[in-house]
Order: C-alpha cells, then sequence, then structure tokens
C-alpha cells in the first residue's frame, strides 16, 4: 500500500484487543501476514528471476490467495464489469512484456473502501479502492500508481521484507523477554531502562522498516514512472497524483494521510527531477482524462455513498461536483444533494488550520460517540446551525435540479422531502415522500417514510 | 530488591484490570426487559471470526481455522435461540442469492461494517444499550426482506492461537499472552428500526473451540443467559 497513501502504523506484531472492529483487526492480522504488501524493504531494482521459494514464501502466497477470497466473499470488491476491465486493460499496458513471474498470476480490482489506497499482494493481485479512483482524474495517474503497484510484485518485495519481519520479530520477542525478566526480577534503575526498551523497541523496529519503505517506494516510483512512459503516459500525471492526495488531507480524512505529509512532499520533489533529467520523447504524451471519466463514472458514484457512510462528506462533496460538471445529470445532481445533507453541520470550506482542527475534535469526539451522536452535536453550535442552513440550502437546489431534469428521480424526491420536513414545510414534503414512494414502491425504506408521511398528514382514521 | 514486591504487585493489578475489561456480560435494552420489544422471528447475519496464530517468530493470520468456526457458529447460535423460543428463518444470504444480486451483498457487507464501528461503543459502554443509546438506524431494513424477521443476530469473535514455542517463552518472560483464547460476543438488533435491543459477550473461550461445536455453545449459552427470547409478553402476541 503502497505509495498512495499513509501507510497509517505498520506494526510488525498485531495484538488481540477488545477494541476496535474484527474486519480491523482480522485486516490487521492479515497486513501483519502481508506486511511486505503494507511495508516495502529496500531491495534491488531489478526483477529477481532466480528467486527461490521457500516454505515460508509458499505460506505466504496461500495467505494471499485466501485474502482475495475473503475481499470477494465478504462484498469488498467493486462488481462493476465495466470498471473492472478499464482498470485491468490499463494494468496490463504498463506490465512487462514476457510471462509473469512464478507464482504470479496479474488480476486487477478495485475495492470498495472509501479511503484512497492501493496495494498489490505477491501472488499478482492488484486492488486499488475507490476512493483512489474517485480521487484521481485521469488514465495517465491510474497507470502510474497500478505500475507502482506492478513493481513489488515483480521485484518479491512481499517474500523478502516477510522474511525480513520473521527476523525482526525474533529480535522483538527478545526484547520482550529481557523486559520481562526485568520487570519480573529487577533491582533499581538499569531493570527499569531495560523494561523501558523493551516497550519502545518494537516501535523502534518499525520505524527501521518505515525508513526502507521510503526507500521501496521510491523504487516503485521510479519503476512506476517508467512504465508509464515507456506506454506513452505523461509522467507528470503521477506528480499530480500526489499533489491530489495532498489535497485531499482534511478533517475527514482517514488516519495516517498527516503522517505521509512529509514523505509525499520528498515524493513529489524527486519524481519532479526525474521528469526534468529526462523529460518525455512524446511531443504530447497521453493524459487520458476523458477517457478515465468516461470509465470510472459507476465507481465515482459508488465512493459517494461508501464516502458518506464513512463519515467523509467533505470528500463526498468533492466527487459529486466533479460529476455534476462533467455530467450534469439528475442522477449525479442527486448525489450532490445527498453529499451536502450529509455535510451538517460542517461549513464547506475551512482554511487548512482550521480544517485540522476539525479533524482532531471529530476523531475526540467519535472515540467516544456514534456517528448520529456526533453529527447531532455538530449542530448544537452557533457555527454549526449556520452551516447547516448553507448545507440544507445546497442540498434543496441539488435536489431540485435533479427533479427538474428527471421528475421520475425517486431518490431526489426523498430527499427533497427530508429536507422540507426539516424546514417545517409540512405539505410540501409529504408531497415528496409521495412521489417517493409512488416512483419507488419497493423501496427498502418504504415503511419509515410511510411512518414519517403519516406524521405529517394523518389520515383520517389512523392511530 | 525492594522493587521485587511493588512491581510484584503492579503485575497483579494490571492482569486483574486486564481481565475485568472482557468480564462475561449481558446487556438488555429497556424494552426488551419491558417484554415490549417482539423478538419471535430471528435472523442470524454471518459470523465474522478473527483469529490468529501468536508464534514466537511472527504472527499469521488463521483464515481457514477462522471459517471453521464462522460455519460452526450460526447453528450454535440457532440452537440457543431455540431453547428461548425464538424462530430462526432460513438463511436468505446464500452465496448463490448474493452473487444473483450485487446491491444485497454491498448491503449486507455495509451492514456488517455498520455492527463493527457500532461495536466499538458498544465495548466502552456496554451499560448504555440499558438506556436504549444505541442503534444501526433503519439501514437494516435493507437486509431483511419483506420485513419479516423481529431481530438481526450478528456475531463476532476475535482468537488467538499460540503456539508452543510462544507458550514456553510467555512462561519465561513472565509476560502474558501465553495462552489460547475465543472472545465471542452477540447484538441483537431490531430488524426494522435498528435499534440495539440485546448486547452479551463471554469470558475468553478455552478448550477446543475451532473443532468443537459444544464448546461454543456453551459460551454461546453464557451470552444468553439474561435473553428473555421469545417468551416476553410481545413475543407470544
Amino acid at each position: 500500500m503502497l505509495a498512495f497513501r499513509a501507510k497509517g502504523n505498520p506494526k510488525v506484531q498485531v495484538p488481540v484487543n477488545t477494541e476496535g472492529t474484527i474486519e480491523m483487526k482480522r485486516a490487521g492480522v492479515l497486513f501483519a501476514v502481508l506486511l511486505p504488501v503494507v511495508l516495502a524493504v529496500p531491495l534491488r531494482a531489478q526483477s529477481q528471476p532466480d528467486f527461490k521459494f521457500t516454505k515460508i514464501d509458499l505460506e505466504l502466497l496461500h495467505q494471499a490467495d485466501q485474502l482475495d477470497e475473503y475481499f470477494a466473499r465478504n462484498g469488498m470488491v467493486f462488481e462493476d464489469e465495466a470498471t473492472q476491465k478499464y482498470v485491468e486493460s490499463v494494468g496490463v499496458s504498463v506490465l512487462p512484456a514476457g510471462d509473469p513471474p512464478e507464482h504470479v498470476t496479474w488480476k486487477f480490482r478495485v475495492l470498495r473502501d472509501p479511503f484512497p489506497n492501493a496495494f498489490a499482494l505477491p501472488n499478482g493481485s492488484v486492488y486499488i479502492h475507490t476512493g483512489l479512483l474517485s480521487l484521481m482524474r485521469s488514465e495517465a495517474q491510474l497507470a502510474g500508481v497500478l505500475g507502482h503497484e506492478e513493481t513489488h510484485v515483480l521485484n518479491r518485495h512481499p517474500y523478502l521484507e516477510y522474511r525480513s519481519t520473521r527476523k525482526k520479530m525474533v529480535a522483538i520477542n527478545i526484547f520482550a523477554m529481557a523486559g520481562g525478566m526485568a520487570g519480573g526480577y529487577g533491582y533499581g534503575t538499569p531493570s527499569l531502562v531495560i523494561a523501558g526498551i523493551s516497550s519502545v523497541a518494537p516501535a523502534l523496529l518499525a520505524a527501521s522498516v518505515f525508513g526502507y519503505s521510503r526507500e521501496l517506494e521510491r523504487e516503485a516510483d521510479m519503476r512506476g514512472l517508467a512504465a508509464m512512459e515507456k506506454d506513452g503516459y505523461d509522467p507528470q500525471e503521477m506528480v499530480t497524483t500526489f499533489r491530489l492526495l495532498e489535497r485531499s488531507e482534511g478533517p475527514d480524512s482517514g488516519p495516517g494521510i498527516y503522517s505521509d505529509h512529509p514523505r509525499l512532499e520528498a515524493r513529489i520533489q524527486y519524481l519532479t527531477e526525474e521528469i526534468k533529467k529526462d523529460p518525455p520523447t512524446l511531443s504530447s504524451p497521453l493524459v487520458g482524462a476523458g477517457k478515465y471519466s468516461d470509465a470510472t463514472g459507476a465507481a465515482f458514484r459508488h465512493d459517494i455513498g461508501l464516502q458518506i457512510r464513512a463519515v467523509r462528506p467533505r470528500h463526498a462533496v468533492a466527487i459529486a461536483l466533479h460529476l455534476t460538471d462533467k455530467y450534469p445529470t439528475s442522477e449525479h445532481y442527486m448525489l450532490l444533494g445527498e453529499a451536502y445533507r450529509a455535510l451538517g453541520g460542517r461549513p464547506q470550506d475551512l482554511s487548512d488550520d482550521k480544517l485540522s482542527a476539525e479533524r482532531k475534535e471529530a476523531r475526540k469526539h467519535l472515540s467516544k460517540m456514534t456517528p448520529e451522536e456526533y453529527e447531532k452535536t455538530l449542530l448544537t453550535t452557533p457555527e454549526g446551525k449556520a452551516a447547516w442552513e448553507e448545507n440544507r440550502k445546497q442540498a434543496e437546489d441539488s435536489y431540485r435540479e435533479a427533479i427538474r431534469l428527471d421528475a421520475s428521480n425517486a431518490k431526489a424526491h426523498r430527499g427533497l422531502g427530508f429536507i422540507l420536513d426539516g424546514e417545517n414545510k409540512a405539505s410540501e414534503a409529504a408531497a415528496e415522500f409521495r412521489s417517493y414512494l409512488s416512483l419507488a414502491p419497493t423501496a427498502w425504506d418504504r415503511a419509515e417514510i410511510q411512518k414519517r408521511l403519516d406524521a405529517l398528514e394523518p389520515r383520517p382514521g389512523a392511530d | 530488591m525492594h522493587c521485587k514486591p511493588a512491581l510484584g504487585t503492579l503485575w497483579a493489578v494490571a492482569a486483574v484490570f486486564a481481565f475485568s475489561t472482557i468480564t462475561p456480560a449481558q446487556f438488555e435494552h429497556p424494552d426488551l426487559k419491558a417484554g415490549k420489544a417482539k423478538v419471535q422471528s430471528v435472523l442470524i447475519l454471518a459470523p465474522q471470526v478473527s483469529l490468529e496464530k501468536s508464534g514466537f517468530k511472527s504472527t499469521d493470520a488463521m483464515m481457514e481455522e477462522a471459517h471453521k468456526i464462522e460455519d460452526a457458529l450460526p447453528a450454535v447460535v440457532e440452537g440457543v435461540l431455540k431453547e428461548h423460543g425464538c424462530n430462526v428463518a432460513s438463511n436468505p444470504f446464500t452465496p448463490e442469492a448474493l452473487n444473483n444480486d450485487t446491491d444485497l451483498k454491498y448491503n449486507l457487507a455495509d451492514l456488517q461494517k455498520q455492527f463493527d464501528t457500532l461495536d466499538m461503543q458498544l465495548e466502552k459502554k456496554p451499560k448504555d444499550v440499558r438506556k436504549g443509546r444505541f442503534t444501526m438506524g433503519d439501514a437494516v431494513n435493507k437486509v431483511n426482506p419483506g420485513g419479516t424477521a423481529d431481530v438481526l443476530v450478528f456475531t463476532r469473535g476475535i482468537g488467538q492461537i499460540t503456539t508452543t514455542g510462544k507458550k514456553l517463552f510467555s512462561a519465561i518472560a513472565g509476560v502474558g499472552g501465553g495462552a489460547s483464547f475465543l472472545y465471542l460476543k452477540i447484538g441483537v438488533i431490531d430488524a426494522r428500526a435498528g435499534t440495539v435491543l440485546y448486547y452479551g459477550r463471554t469470558d475468553y473461550v478455552r478448550g477446543n473451540f475451532v473443532q468443537d461445536p459444544d464448546v461454543l455453545a456453551k459460551s454461546v449459552r453464557k451470552i444468553f443467559k439474561n435473553f428473555p427470547g421469545a417468551a416476553t409478553p410481545a413475543g407470544k402476541s
């Protein structure tokens, strides 16, 4: 996972505790196993044709296959055929000629995840999140990301890193043992110092892995860049991807984005230098912005819902604005309405400092509250109320535009009904809810909407 | 030398504190306790279990073993719920059904994820279930076709199998984490309104929990110890 998102905190060992989600824990365990996917080591830039598989490597390969199955079985893969085919075609285009290395079958898949990320498994499965697809704006950017991920597989980084990690684990356990003995049978200050080191040592070791990772990411960046150029893509688009990642930082960004910030800066710098040193030979290298937008629209639309559910409404608004700008359809305006409604009591535009403060505040609150409770809290402040007024207005305008473009857009009527209900416009809200139920008679939320409708317009004889 | 008893006491306090966080407990929504919530028809969603092999050299995922537990748990939960007089609906989310309906597959995945998010709060303040604080919202209707189920059951398990080497190492070092265990928790959610009606968890399950469903059944029975089931006035109606 490379370069295209903060790596979060690459744990060498994932302890089992009673907090956090199963999915997170499972992913944590899997990524601990598949550390090479998450991290990296400084390795030779060339592929490794003479790589010899050991029992440990084959175990890792098996785990990678299982992870593929896990993603598919648990509804995590975005199964839109057109999107999958497009991503695969771009991925294949930046592969080197010839057969894949031993135990590698190239597969390119899109994962339903709103956080901007991409990663590759040692078996050749390359995954890109909808959150990264919806952040990027051109085929050349996609080619750069996929070329980068392919490098990790081609150069067998996962296996080599796993071997290296296992060695480090022994060191960690020895430190822990030393600490345990110190704690149990210690004699004054020295024991406490050893005990302290034992708790810090894993972090230090992890930090060394961080360092290696930078070198490897650089190597993968360089090959990605070369692969793009070879295929006629504009290498400058790789730099743009990093700039987009930088811009995506904000209060509703995923954890870790900020921690990657200096690295992103460094990467932008060395890539820019590399492009200057060896400029593209083609007079008009391929960017493919139009083709990219056409081919990934379904993923963009799908990602808006994921962003909203992940409490990242600013990203949802940004994606929906992009869509309405490119393709001003009823569906896209409806999605824009949904995104503005999800913004709730958050101001639309904030300076970087305020975004950072808001992000910290959100994290603090969300550790204690459910997302619903947090949304309510936002609306209790004067700033929150003012922001909601603005967002509500934008949402209403968007829903109305969606209905103007297509009066049979059921979800736009539903959304507008909620907005009008909030404004205490009972009869107008009821009319919108009635339209929704009439246009979507089998909707999953029919009972709930009918309840609202009854509350707005009590039926004669109803309880 | 004087440090020894002090450190020993600290270790003991830490151990007591650590174990106190996983005390088996059950938490009921007031409506369930008062018999106002109907729990006659139950839909058990696919359990999610995370299991790792903790060794001296590495921590590895044990996906196959986790699947075994995931496969065994629905029948175990069903059996216990039947003991409480509930009707358990047949699972509509077969692999074939999900492959034929991508939206249903996504909705189910999203709802499982939503439960995991809520579970972080449930873990922290499980007693708030008794105040009726937690809900998953009406999105639960997306996986309640025809609104036939009264409640949805979410099951989670987190476990660790420790290798012999690691056990030995833990014993020598005098540090924790040397024993294999499985930690189970179950949420019972109103299938129409999304309210968390019941939340229960076990202490650490020991024994051969991968191979022996009876070991799991014993723990699941403990989780549902205070579950009124279909015996509530609303359940009987």
